[in-house]
């Protein structure tokens, strides 16, 4: 693919959120095991790497890229609303995220997403969303 | 030259996302401001002209929220900031590069080691940004 036309249409993103994925029907789980090599986790806290907890919403974002394969090229997915997003534990280097979540299309172009982070089988959280293709 | 109270967030670059505090009303209010560059990392790989990512939109307020926190009760020691959690965030036009954003953010109550903030953030002359209905902030021990 000519690298040109890949960074015209890329959109910006943070890091890399989702490791693996599999989904069944209008469910999915992605895992991300973090890295003190991550974009950003060298600021996030020196000597103390924490996953920061926007990127969950990030690693669903993804995860609902992935989930929604059959979007065009040149359209993204981006968040909407939060509805609410809770994080009871952090995650740090050398944890495995796993995020567990079910979709329910509010339109042709609307998906609500409500997840279950798990850091380690440890509660990690709650997230729920609205995302969007925007094309 | 940056409001000194942005050298206490516990962050470092490149995860250091507000640029500079242009009124505080410590334990009430505060306003910052946080210019979107093309080369930020989110950028590296991407259209240069591309909105801002929602999660890195976020974690500017969270901070600018912090800051307001930190400006009527500095970080000790041994603490560790979380960010614990948001209810009701709209999302509007997000910002591109050469934009700069201004957050608005007001505490709503502090308790215990814990602290909740409401605000807002736009582009000047555009449709607001964001809308933040509550978000929460911990203090917590180092582990």
């Amino acid at each position: 693919m000519n690298t040109t036309t890949t960074r015209t249409a890329s959109p910006a993103v943070p890091l890399q959120a989702v490791d693996t994925f599999t989904a069944a029907g209008d469910t999915f789980t992605v895992t991300k095991t973090v890295t003190a090599e991550d974009p950003y986790l060298p600021g996030h806290f020196p000597g103390n790497p924490i996953y920061p907890g926007v990127f969950y919403l990030e690693t669903v974002r993804q995860a609902i890229e992935k989930w929604h394969c059959h979007q065009p090229a040149t359209s993204t997915i981006t968040i909407t609303m939060i509805r609410h997003a809770r994080f009871t534990r952090p995650a740090r280097a050398g944890d495995t995220i796993t995020v567990t979540g079910h979709c329910t299309r509010t339109g042709d172009e609307t998906v609500d997403v409500d997840a279950i982070i798990d850091i380690d089988h440890s509660a990690g959280g709650t997230l729920q969303l609205t995302l969007t293709l925007q094309r | 030259m940056a409001h000194p109270l942005i050298a206490t967030l516990p962050h470092r670059p490149p995860m250091v996302l507000v640029d500079d505090i242009t009124d505080l009303y410590p334990g009430d209010r505060i306003t910052t401001v946080k210019h979107i560059d093309p080369i930020e990392i989110c950028y590296r790989d991407a259209n240069p002209l591309a909105p801002y990512p929602v999660t890195l939109l976020l974690e500017s307020f969270v901070q600018s929220a912090a800051l307001l926190w930190f400006g009527s009760d500095p970080v000790h020691p041994g603490e560790q900031l979380l960010f614990a959690g948001i209810t009701n965030a709209d999302i509007g036009a997000p910002p591109i590069p050469g934009q700069t954003i201004v957050h608005h953010v007001k505490l709503l109550a502090c308790i215990g080691s814990n602290a909740f903030f409401t605000g807002h953030c736009e582009v000047p002359g555009s449709p607001t940004a964001l809308t933040v209905e509550r978000v929460a902030l911990a203090r917590r021990p180092l582990a």
